[in-house]
């Protein structure tokens, strides 16, 4: 059963109960009210009656006495006193005594002896027919002894009426008593029944209630406690399923919850092991990059001594001979021998641009960071070995140097290579005109800058300049380079934290920009 | 300008050796010569009043300009002798490493016939000089 159901019919019963209650209650009253206005209702015509009956009787009698006595008196006077009026009040009041009879022994027939009423209506009877003969003999004065017959005749009738009639009255106040005693009675029981059905509602209702919080509060006790348990790691519970209400469905699902916890669980665990076992795998992986790491290194740092080595010999062996140091030479051999030097210091670039760019794309390049560098004279430096470049082209070197320039922290021989680089390129590429070098702060920045009036760069080459090996067309026809200046110097900004990016068109020269953190920022080479 | 300056090169290559010597005849030097040896220290005593030590940094039996620094300057006789480092080692790593040594200065294979003497001058000022080629 649904726990909605179950409260519902709680509900509906302790309503049922209450509404019981209230009935029995409003019941009982109204019986006790009922009993008093029987009382009521049935004691009072019949004393009523009976009190019609006393008073018209004690008249009739009274008038009877009255009466006679005038007529005693009118006959010793001479004075006929008889008159009608008199005699109609005689019957007008035994009229009100049978009146009264009649409404008691119909009030009464149920409750009181036939022999009862029989009496009292023989009894006033005697008082009427008494009375009239006593009346009758009024005139008689003459007859005392017939008169004062009457008279004690009357009396005795009045006084058989009396008794009777008091007979009639005892029983009604008996009956009255007894009445009264019967709905106190049945008042007090209804109160005793009042209170005790209001005591045994209020049992049920507490009962009830105490076993619907039982039934609802113990099972969520008990997942309370699961839960808890639960909490704590321990995923061993299966709670029985007690019921069919919700509670029990929340047991269900509670149930199932606990399986599904216990499962993932396992699968996070394992998931954890493969984890763990994976992160073994790639400390492995690293250690076994760094130690290959290092043996590149090493093969780098090798191949630089063994490939420079041969060179001293053929560079200076060449000049030595071209500038006539060791004999006389003639035009033509110093030709041959300059256009050797000349493949030499090319081979030589080559040598260095290719070690390099190894270092970057390997990641072993190693930044040999000096602090308050005074970048102004290196700049000056570079610009020399550019003039020697030009040779005898008409081509002007600028610097414009900005104030107070700062003293930057990096590698200093890096940063010398990334400007002779760009100084170089816009030598190389400008036939004419000039070429403006420009060092300037802006911001948290040191700007170089390095404009020309060359031929300028195609939209399509501003990329491919900066990948290794690549050449634009311009720069594959001047020669001499290795393609690898530009995307040397770009990682080795970027290794600074700096970048350098360039404008250029075709036609209207090229600008290339380096800027540089002066608080250096060392950035891991992407590779 | 090197006229008659006295100084030791610790180089095992032949041809470099040639270099050397065309340079410095020219110039008017003086110099000897010695690969590594256990009697490289005693030789340099021998040609003593030196006024320069040239060491190659990579040679034989894997010996290495480091060490024969610390032995140099382990010497009374001439610690207080400008050395400097002439190697066709990759000057990035090289430079930083002898400049912390506490040579007076490095300078990169191959070198420039012509500018060598200058750059030795500078030493012999008590400049110190990083070329790197």
């Amino acid at each position: 059963m649904k726990l909605q159901t179950k409260l519902i019919i709680t509900f509906m019963v302790i309503i049922l109960l209450v509404t019981a209650q209230a009935l029995t209650v409003f019941y009982f009253t109204q019986q006790t009210t009922q009993n008093f206005e029987e009382i009521v209702q049935h004691s009072s015509p019949a004393i009523n009656a009976l009190d019609q009956m006393n008073a018209a009787e004690a008249a009739l009698v009274q008038e009877v006495f009255s009466y006679s006595l005038k007529l005693q008196l009118g006959v010793l006077t001479g004075i006929s006193m008889i008159n009608n009026h008199e005699l109609q009040q005689f019957q007008d009041n035994w009229q009100l005594m049978d009146e009264g009879l009649n409404e008691y022994v119909t009030v009464a027939s149920e409750t009181v002896d036939s022999s009862l009423t029989t009496e009292l209506r023989s009894v006033s009877m005697n008082v009427y027919q008494r009375g009239l003969t006593y009346l009758s003999f009024s005139t008689q004065v003459n007859n005392p002894e017939l008169l004062s017959e009457a008279h004690t005749a009357l009396e005795e009738a009045n006084n058989d009426f009396i008794e009777v009639l008091q007979q009639a009255v005892q029983i009604e106040s008996d009956r009255l008593r007894q009445l009264s005693e019967l709905s106190t009675q049945s008042a007090s029981q209804s109160f005793i029944l009042n209170i005790g059905s209001g005591i045994a509602l209020i049992v049920t209702i507490v009962t009830i209630g105490f076993i619907v919080v039982r039934t609802v509060a113990k099972p969520i006790r008990t997942l309370d406690v699961a839960a808890k348990r639960i909490a704590q790691g321990d995923y061993l519970q299966y709670i029985k399923v007690a019921s069919n209400d919700e509670i029990g469905q929340m047991t269900t699902t509670f149930n199932a919850m606990v399986d599904a916890i216990r499962k993932r669980d396992f699968e996070l665990s394992e998931l954890n092991k493969a984890l763990e076992q994976r992160v073994i795998e790639t400390q492995e992986a690293r250690e076994q990059a760094e130690k290959s790491n290092h043996v590149k290194s090493a093969f780098l740092a090798s191949m630089s001594h063994e490939l420079r080595t041969p060179l001293n010999a053929i560079l200076n062996f060449s000049q030595f001979v071209s500038s006539g140091m060791v004999g006389p030479v003639n035009d033509e051999q110093v030709d041959l021998l300059e256009k050797l030097t000349m493949s030499g210091k090319h081979l030589l670039s080559l040598i260095n641009d290719v070690l390099d760019i190894s270092k970057i794309e390997s990641g072993s390049l190693q930044l040999f960071v000096e602090e308050n560098i005074n970048l102004s004279e290196d700049v000056k430096a570079v610009i020399a070995s550019g003039q020697i470049l030009l040779k005898e082209k008409p081509v002007e070197i600028y610097f414009d140097m900005g104030s107070d320039l700062p003293l930057i922290t990096g590698d200093r021989r890096r940063i010398r290579q990334i400007m002779l680089n760009l100084v170089s390129n816009a030598c190389k590429f400008t036939e004419s005109g000039h070429i403006t070098v420009t060092l300037r702060k802006q911001e948290q920045e040191l700007i170089f800058s390095v404009r020309d009036t060359g031929p300028g760069i195609a939209q399509e080459d501003h990329e491919i300049i900066f990948e290794t090996f690549r050449q634009s067309e311009t720069g594959m026809r001047v020669g001499e380079g290795t393609g690898l200046g530009l995307p040397i110097s770009r990682k080795l900004a970027e290794a600074h934290g700096g970048r350098l990016w360039m404008e250029s068109h075709i036609g209207e020269g090229s600008t290339f920009y380096v800027a540089l953190p002066i608080q250096l920022v060392q950035m891991p080479l992407s590779v | 300008m090197l006229q008659n300056k006295r100084i030791f090169v610790i180089e095992d290559n032949i041809d470099n050796r040639v270099v050397y010597h065309l340079i410095f005849v020219k110039q008017g030097a003086l110099f000897e010569f010695d690969r590594w040896g256990t009697s490289t220290v005693s030789k340099i005593k021998a040609f003593s009043p030196v006024d320069l030590i040239i060491v190659d940094l990579m040679l034989p039996n894997g010996v290495t300009g480091f060490n024969i620094y610390s032995e140099i300057r382990g010497e009374s006789l001439f610690n207080h002798v400008p050395v400097i480092a002439v190697s066709a080692s990759d000057p990035s790593i090289a430079i930083p490493k002898v400049r912390d040594m506490g040579f007076s200065g490095f300078i990169a294979k191959p070198i420039d016939y012509q500018q060598f003497p200058k750059q030795l001058e500078k030493v012999l000022n008590g400049e110190s000089i990083w070329y790197d080629g």
